[in-house]
């Protein structure tokens, strides 16, 4: 046996004769109810969705199916320069092509670790959204890890049926966000207050997050 | 270790208490900064959940303290599927193993000609642990990359408050820091400062070979860990370098994603009046076949330094605690006194209990004796009034103030209480038995306080600012209200005649 290995045993022993020390006074753990603040039946969770992004800093655009390349290319025209580098991390194949497309020769070639921290603008798709505090749910599930901090912008295509109503059903829904070697809930664009409590966006992370809506 | 958080002991909290209330610029920070918090976090859950707070706080109590009654299973299940995700686990039972363990592990990667240089994501185990100066004298270069820690670290400034570390201190001093460290051009713009820390700090992110955090729970069904920040950092110190190691202390064990929702409901909100931290990442395994970017290897290092001790005793609950910092922001003690007058990097009403504590269950062979740690810091468990306003602060519901007077019990007992309480307790007792006696006594109490009272140009209360003898200690940081009108036996014996 490793001395790893042994530590590790002598942990859970130690814990084990520690549980036992004391009377047990949580037998169930109780009912999460109400935890949940917006439910499936909430008429409009696009609208709710936006509303909440846009509070957290977030900006949002929507469009419809046929919109999309169009926004894209705007919002890419808008924050990155002609030479800027630009990171697609789709994990919906199509929707990579399309993006990629768009960014044309401002593309990064994808081979090497370096890559991200040269790059302005970074294009994702999400797992998945929520409603009630406009969060995005981004994986490395068929992404670049980190294309979402690294550059200064990053720019989230989000489709309305995308749109999970509550925090709650992220952990209790089917999907696989969360088998991911790395999963992370964005609220909006990177912030500090450390100094004096002044609001910086931008610190590490993104400085703008965009989101591209689509009904 | 920084003597700010790591004092000599027995550790006499009175000096730096006495210099914080005389610092006139902390008093105004400290104090606006968490009255403002305080104010905000009341705010976003009358919105958010009105009347059913105090259901969500309930639930939140009940599933960790859950977790803390089987910690023992949920221990062994979050090994085996952190194994099964390709991270390695370590145990360490202090915190100078759980240095060595990190040592050990960036030794292996200077081998190879890496394990130079260090990015660190805030964490408050780190601190307790003392990881850093352990690097640094193992010539790891190591960046602390929470905006606050890196000022703080520049400057050999400790954190004082466990949220917003660097409360205590204001933009010019960041700025001048920069100046002299960074050699970068002097500005006072918090915008422009943070700036010119991003763009320090993003050349060492790419160059580091070892990523070391915290993590806020972590989740036996999963293997993961969860870390929550909002500025992003973490996220960046983990997908770069080659190795990334999680330090963790064990109480931060939860069931797993399922029972997730209430803490990160009620984290932000209680911490800085967010909905939940900008960044919420999961962390499952190093990074697998075919991924890009993300550690090749993952290590977690589950500490103790005296976790299984409080886990044992009947301050188990103390372990539900986590690390919002609301009771810091509620607390009229810690807004005086601000963190460095804890002696600890856990400052505030938690603080107060959970540092004698933790030195208790480390302490060798007094460990099983209660109040063994309290002899270290026997001002700890006075630095409150009692209110009960970090009870009323605490998403958790940890009593603190039944802790803290438990804990003055307990110096009692031992004999580590000032002799003047005993006495004054004696003398009280003595004419409270003699009811002419101590009408006679409070009635020339009173009138020795009208008559020493002096009018505040602020109000038209009189304030007593210097009582002599036996109370002098009290109005050394404070003014002492003086009682005007009808005292309450007068009240009560007019009310009885009508």
């Amino acid at each position: 046996m490793t001395t790893r290995q042994s530590a590790v045993d002598a942990l859970l022993a130690r814990v084990r004769a520690a549980v036992r020390a004391q009377p047990v006074t949580v037998r169930e753990v109780p009912s999460h109810a109400v935890v949940r603040r917006v439910t499936c039946d909430t008429a409009n969770l696009a609208d709710l969705f936006a509303t909440k992004a846009a509070a957290v800093g977030m900006r949002v655009t929507r469009v419809d199916e046929a919109g999309l390349d169009a926004a894209v290319t705007t919002l890419l025209a808008t924050h990155a320069q002609a030479d800027a580098k630009v990171v697609v991390a789709m994990r919906d194949a199509n929707l990579a092509a399309r993006a990629s497309a768009i960014a044309g020769t401002r593309l990064a070639a994808n081979d090497n670790d370096d890559l991200l921290f040269d790059c302005f603008v970074g294009i994702t798709d999400v797992d998945c959204a929520i409603a009630e505090s406009g969060s995005l749910v981004v994986s490395t599930n068929g992404r670049i890890r980190n294309a979402w901090v690294t550059p200064p912008i990053h720019v989230a295509i989000v489709r309305a049926a995308q749109i999970l109503p509550d925090l709650v059903d992220l952990f209790e829904s089917a999907t696989d966000a969360l088998d991911a070697a790395s999963t992370t809930i964005i609220t909006g664009p990177s912030k500090t207050a450390d100094i004096e409590g002044v609001l910086v966006t931008g610190v590490h992370g993104p400085a703008a997050v965009e989101i591209v809506l689509v009904s | 270790m920084n003597p700010l958080i790591a004092p000599a002991l027995p550790f006499d909290m009175k000096p730096r208490a006495r210099e914080a209330v005389r610092d006139l610029k902390l008093q105004q920070f400290v104090g606006n900064a968490t009255h403002l918090k305080d104010t905000q976090r009341g705010g976003i859950f009358d919105r958010d959940f009105g009347a059913e707070y105090d259901a969500l706080r309930t639930v939140a109590r009940d599933t960790k303290q859950y977790a803390l009654d089987h910690l023992d299973e949920l221990l062994e299940r979050f090994i085996a599927n952190a194994e099964k995700s390709g991270a390695t686990v370590h145990a360490a039972t202090t915190g100078r193993e759980a240095c060595d363990i990190a040592l050990s592990i960036a030794r292996a990667h200077q081998a190879h000609g890496r394990a130079q240089s260090c990015v660190k994501s805030k964490s408050m185990v780190t601190e307790e642990i003392g990881l850093l100066p352990a690097f640094e004298a193992a010539g790891i270069k190591t960046l602390e990359t929470d905006l606050g820690e890196f000022i703080l670290q520049i400057d050999g400034d400790a954190p004082s408050h466990i949220v917003t570390p660097m409360i205590h201190k204001d933009r010019v001093a960041t700025a001048k820091s920069f100046v002299r460290e960074l050699g970068a051009r002097y500005t006072e713009d918090p915008t422009e400062l943070t700036m010119i820390a991003r763009a320090h700090m993003r050349g060492l992110y790419r160059a580091a070979d070892i990523g070391v955090s915290g993590a806020n729970f972590l989740l036996a069904d999963e293997g993961s860990a969860v870390i929550c920040t909002n500025e992003g950092n973490f996220d960046l110190s983990v997908g770069g370098p080659p190795v990334h190691i999680v330090f963790v202390g064990i109480e931060k064990l939860i069931r797993g994603a399922r029972d997730l929702a209430p803490f990160l409901k009620l984290l932000a909100r209680s911490g800085t009046a967010q909905p939940l931290t900008i960044y919420t990442s999961f962390v499952c395994g190093p990074r697998r076949a075919g991924e890009h970017g993300g550690p090749k290897e993952l290590h977690f290092v589950l500490v103790d330094a005296g976790r299984v001790g409080v886990l044992a005793s009947e301050k188990r609950d103390l372990l539900r605690c986590i690390r919002c910092g609301a009771c810091l922001n509620a607390c009229p003690v810690y807004r005086k006194v601000g963190g460095h007058s804890y002696g600890s990097m856990y400052a505030g009403p938690i603080g107060a209990v959970l540092t004698p504590e933790l030195e208790r269950a480390q302490g060798g062979a007094n460990a099983s004796q209660s109040g063994a740690g309290l002899a270290n810091y026997p001002d700890l468990p006075r630095a409150s009034s009692l209110c009960g306003a970090c009870y009323e602060a605490c998403p958790v519901k940890i009593d603190i103030p039944k802790f803290l007077l438990h804990d003055r019990t307990r110096l009692r007992e031992r004999g580590l209480s000032p002799k003047s309480e005993g006495a004054t307790l004696a003398l009280w007792r003595w004419l409270a038995e003699r009811p002419t006696l101590f009408r006679m006594a409070i009635g020339a109490v009173r009138l020795h306080a009208r008559m020493l009272g002096q009018k505040d140009s602020r109000d038209e209360r009189a304030w007593l600012t210097r009582v002599p003898g036996p109370g002098a200690g009290w109005t050394q940081s404070r003014d002492l209200g003086v009682a005007t009108g009808e005292s309450f036996r007068e009240w009560f014996s007019k009310r009885g005649s009508r």
